[in-house]
């Protein structure tokens, strides 16, 4: 092959494998129930509904249409999970999340809804709780993908007072094209973290979701990771998968759709989180990122503010990185008069400082965190000035001075407001959890009939059809609403409702006659849709009928008459 | 800067409106231990960590001086995490300690609708902030508590929609406690300040429905539905709002046709046009009814206009204005009796209700012989006079406009003489 032909194609690898990799937009919808349970009777849990909330708000940043169902019963976790399969298309994503007690029957997984009572046996115990089985059952073939997320393996006194087996077991019926995870390995329980408001688990799982560009694979395992690490080795989240595409909480930024709020919101987040980590490029990029978009208000404006801060943060701990501690003493300095809390700045500026012998440079900044540290800072502070205090007069007048107050609230936020509402935060919280009108609906439908299918085509000739007799007959009762007239109606209770339709011109066997009579003359009479005054003769299937007088729309009076095959019969009405 | 002496702080907050009197003092902290603590939570980047630490805060210093700009980093940290109702109940904190405190007004009026429970209490609160927030609109928003960094148009602009907020509110609390009428009126005000809410839109829609109001209901659910732009409803909520928009319609109408219609003008327009109908099923059945009738026995189909009318509370101003002036259509009826008995000039007629005598038919000139009770004769002619109770229309008719009339008995047969 020639040079330039065997370049061409592997070059034409290369595009066609990127082009592999590229995370594709997705099609469908997103839908999510999350489901928290505290409050059993035994053994109720603190933090089941704090993840519940945590997920559904790390759910719906992340395009997911949730619905949060707290402190279920079976009949309610029930009724959700049947409302949350109706919703689901074929294209569409589907995320089950729980956080609650969950026990194995028999390697089958349970949820425990809330109302749970203890039952006399094992077996009585699964008509109680709620089978993973038949959620898994109900997501096969539903949605193109299915992520279905337990954090149900908690530490659980229903499951040893009802000799259960706390924990889950791996899942028999996994749906296909899905994601199972579980907050802890197979047949291992996890603890609730009472300590915090979170498990592990979820805490460390809503921070990974919201971070974008990470697969679902690369969300576990981050998650993984930190919960681990969190808890000593004694807790490992766990998955199973049969995903066959590659699925984004949030894509990567470059597939980002257009600025909203919620996402710089996010990013702010991301920023905060960086710069606690001092991880300063990525909190600037974040901060980037909303300034670029122009997020507009109180968060572009709080972005612009911070990145020069973030700016020589960065720029400092490069200069400290490379030993230029005279570069990196003034941009540590230039963070501290950006951000005078920045605490640990100053020192680092004041340790920079020192390392050239520059005390004049330092007190200044040793008096900034006399006024804005903490106790423990304030106090090595103080420490580094009596040290100094013998070769600098500053120094030792900065040791003398008395502790100063520390500054007011106000100044230690900000970018809050104190005592003016945060008009973005309330935009952005009814943006982000709008109510949801199910409720609203459900009211009306009750009181409204429901849409009829269209009608049959119309009626080419013949005899007209039962419903079609119906309205007939219903149409010119209203009409004769005002006036006295008789209606005819089979009680069908009695009447053999097979109805054989007689051959023109042939005796139809099973039909009789009545003859109606009495009540003056020309009342109208009412029979299968067609009106006839008396006195009138009519030809019936045989059966009983009641010949009802109606005035002024009430019926005012009832006969009933059998009509046999062959034989005529009669009855006299009265007014 | 020396500190004002603490009785002179306390004259100077009488002074002033209790509104600014939050933001004015510096409060103090307790100890230093406090300021460390705050410290933490300023440093601390996860909504989850700060809110334990605001926790300790409030464990530690209940008593705090800045027990409100506690809560309101409370409120921040609940906003970061999405909890609506640790909002609503932080800000409903911050009103029980200083009732008109702009940022619990705030936050229990903006959130009142999204909380679940929608129990007495929790509507209170938020029908008490919303009010609040509607009459102190002119003080929170003085120019003087404009932040330096927002334009004079955007202060005012926010002024405007913190008054929608409040009719919000006020509109979801009258709805809730099933003053419909209350929330409709609120709901129609709001939207004809701001059309373009799909939100407002959707409940109007829910609050007409739940009155029976079928067709402005579907019309509002119609539009919550078409909006596509900033505001829009979620998708799979759009769909709801269209299907109810669809059922609304179809109970006054009684199908879907012409709905298509409907939704176009509604997505153009947040309230139907003057003149706008929709013609309801039970209408049609009665137009549909009379054409059946009319097609099947116009006779009887005419009479009972002509009675229905004439039985109706404005039927002499019929008979007058209407009947009498015009030729009476071909009419059908039965023969009472005869008047005189020989030779006939007055018939009195039963026209199909009953035996009655409900016409009396007064002809051009006598028969020259009677005819049975029971005959039935078909008649044109003009009305003369009417009489309500009883009821009785005179009809004057010509001979030649009768028709069923029997012929003269032929004379007795006798042996001609030859």
């Amino acid at each position: 092959m020639p040079q330039t032909a065997h370049r061409f194609v592997l070059l034409s690898a290369l595009a066609l494998a990127s082009a592999g990799a590229m995370p594709q937009p997705e099609e469908g919808n997103r839908y999510a129930l999350v489901i928290g349970n505290n409050s059993y009777a035994a053994g109720p849990l603190q933090n089941a509904v704090n993840d519940a909330r945590l997920m559904d708000k790390a759910l719906k940043d992340a395009g997911f249409r949730s619905t949060l169902v707290e402190n279920a019963s079976l009949v309610a976790m029930q009724s959700s999970v049947g409302e949350f399969l109706s919703k689901l298309g074929p294209s569409d994503t589907a995320l089950f999340f729980y956080a609650g007690h969950g026990v194995q029957i028999e390697n089958e997984n349970f949820l425990v809804p809330v109302d749970f009572e203890a039952p006399e046996s094992v077996i009585a115990a699964k008509f109680r709780l709620f089978s993973a089985a038949q959620l898994f059952d109900g997501l096969r073939n539903r949605p193109k993908r299915s992520i279905v997320i337990l954090d149900a393996c908690r530490s659980n006194p229903i499951a040893r007072q009802n000799a259960l087996t706390a924990g889950l077991a791996q899942p028999q019926n996994s749906p296909n094209e899905s994601y199972v995870v579980f907050s802890t390995g197979p047949g291992q329980t996890a603890a609730d973290n009472p300590n915090g408001r979170n498990s592990y688990f979820t805490e460390a799982l809503a921070m990974e979701i919201a971070k974008p560009g990470l697969t679902i694979e690369e969300v576990v395992n981050h998650t993984r990771a930190t919960v681990s690490s969190e808890t000593s080795g004694s807790q490992t989240p766990w998955a199973i998968s049969s995903l066959k595409s590659t699925f984004f909480f949030h894509p990567p930024l470059n597939l980002e759709a257009d600025n909203t709020a919620s996402l710089a919101m996010k990013w702010m987040a991301d920023a905060k989180r960086f710069e606690q980590r001092e991880e300063w490029p990525d909190a600037i990029d974040r901060l980037n990122q909303i300034v670029q978009k122009k997020a507009g208000g109180n968060l572009q404006a709080a972005a612009e503010s911070r990145l020069p801060y973030l700016t020589a943060r960065r720029d400092a701990q490069t200069s400290f990185d490379k030993g230029d501690y005279a570069a990196a003493a003034a941009a540590y300095a230039r963070a501290v008069k950006l951000d005078p809390f920045a605490i640990d700045a100053a020192f680092e500026s004041a340790i920079c400082f020192l390392l050239q012998e520059d005390v004049d440079q330092a007190v200044p900044l040793l008096h900034v965190i006399r006024v804005r540290g903490a106790a423990g800072s304030t106090a090595k502070a103080m420490k580094m000035l009596a040290e100094l205090k013998d070769v600098s007069p500053q120094a030792a007048a900065e040791a003398g001075a008395a502790v100063p107050a520390p500054p007011p609230i106000q100044e230690m936020f900000p970018g809050v407001r104190f005592g003016a509402p945060d008009w973005d935060a309330g935009r952005l919280m009814l943006a982000s959890s709008p109510v949801d009108p199910g409720r609203f609906v459900k009211d009306v439908a009750a009181i409204v009939p429901p849409l009829q299918p269209p009608a049959d085509a119309p009626s080419t000739g013949g005899e007209p059809s039962g419903p079609q007799l119906a309205e007939q007959t219903a149409v010119l009762s209203r009409a004769l609403k005002d006036i006295f007239h008789l209606e005819i109606a089979p009680t069908s209770e009695t009447r053999d409702l097979v109805i054989r339709r007689a051959a023109a011109g042939t005796l139809d066997t099973n039909s009789g006659t009545l003859d109606i009579e009495g009540a003056g003359q020309q009342v109208p009479v009412l029979f299968q849709g067609r009106v006839n005054y008396l006195p009138a003769r009519l030809s019936l299937q045989a059966g009983k009928y009641e010949v009802r007088s109606v005035q002024d729309g009430n019926v005012v009076g009832t006969q009933e008459v059998e009509v046999q095959a062959g034989l005529p019969q009669k009855i006299t009405v009265k007014r | 800067m020396t500190k004002p002496p603490a009785i002179l702080k306390r004259g100077l907050a009488l002074a002033v409106l209790p509104l600014l009197a939050a933001t004015w003092a510096p409060a103090a902290w307790t100890d230093r231990n406090e300021y460390d603590l705050v410290l933490k939570i300023r440093t601390e980047a996860s909504p989850q960590k700060q809110l334990e630490l605001l926790d300790q805060w409030k464990r530690l210093y209940p008593q705090s001086e800045m027990r409100q700009q506690r809560r309101e980093l409370f409120l921040a940290a609940y906003q970061a995490s999405g909890d609506a109702a640790h909002v609503f109940e932080t800000a409903r904190e911050m009103l029980a300690e200083q009732p008109d405190n702009f940022v619990g007004v705030y936050w229990c009026t903006l959130l009142v609708p999204q909380m679940k429970d929608a129990k007495p209490e929790t509507l209170e609160v938020g029908a008490q902030a919303a009010r609040q927030l509607a009459a102190g609109l002119d003080a929170y928003f003085a120019p003087g508590q404009k932040p330096g960094n927002v334009a004079d148009a955007d202060w005012e602009k926010r002024k405007t929609a913190a008054g929608l907020l409040a009719r919000r509110a006020t509109g979801w609390v009258a709805w809730q406690r099933g003053d419909f009428p209350a929330a409709e009126k609120i709901f129609t005000e709001y939207l004809q300040q701001d059309p373009q809410s799909a939100e407002i839109a959707s409940w109007l829609g829910f609050v007409l429905a739940l009155q029976s109001k079928w067709i402005p209901g579907a019309w509002q659910l119609a539009r919550a539905s078409s909006m596509q732009d900033e505001g829009a409803l979620p998708e799979v909520w759009r769909r709801q709002m269209d299907d109810l928009a669809d059922r609304l319609y179809a109970a006054y109408h009684g199908s879907v046709d012409g709905a298509a219609k409907l939704k176009s003008a509604a997505a153009g327009s947040p309230f139907p046009p003057a003149g706008f109908e929709v013609e309801s099923a039970e209408t049609m059945r009665q137009r549909n009814a009379e054409e059946a009738l009319n097609k099947a026995d116009p006779e009887l189909a005419a009479w009972l206009r002509i009675f229905k009318q004439l039985s109706g509370p404005d039927g002499e101003k019929y008979f007058l204005d209407t009947l009498k002036p015009s030729p009476l259509p071909k009419l059908r009826g039965t023969v009472v009796r005869s008047n005189p008995p020989g030779k006939p000039d007055e018939i009195s007629l039963s026209m199909g209700s009953a035996a009655a005598e409900e016409v009396v038919l007064k002809v051009s000139a006598p028969f020259s012989h009677t005819a049975e009770p029971g005959t039935q004769i078909h008649f044109q002619g003009t009305a003369d006079t009417f009489v309500k109770a009883p009821f009785r229309l005179t009809v004057l008719a010509g001979q030649e406009s009768i028709e069923g009339w029997p012929a003269a008995a032929p004379p007795l047969a006798g042996k001609k003489k030859e």
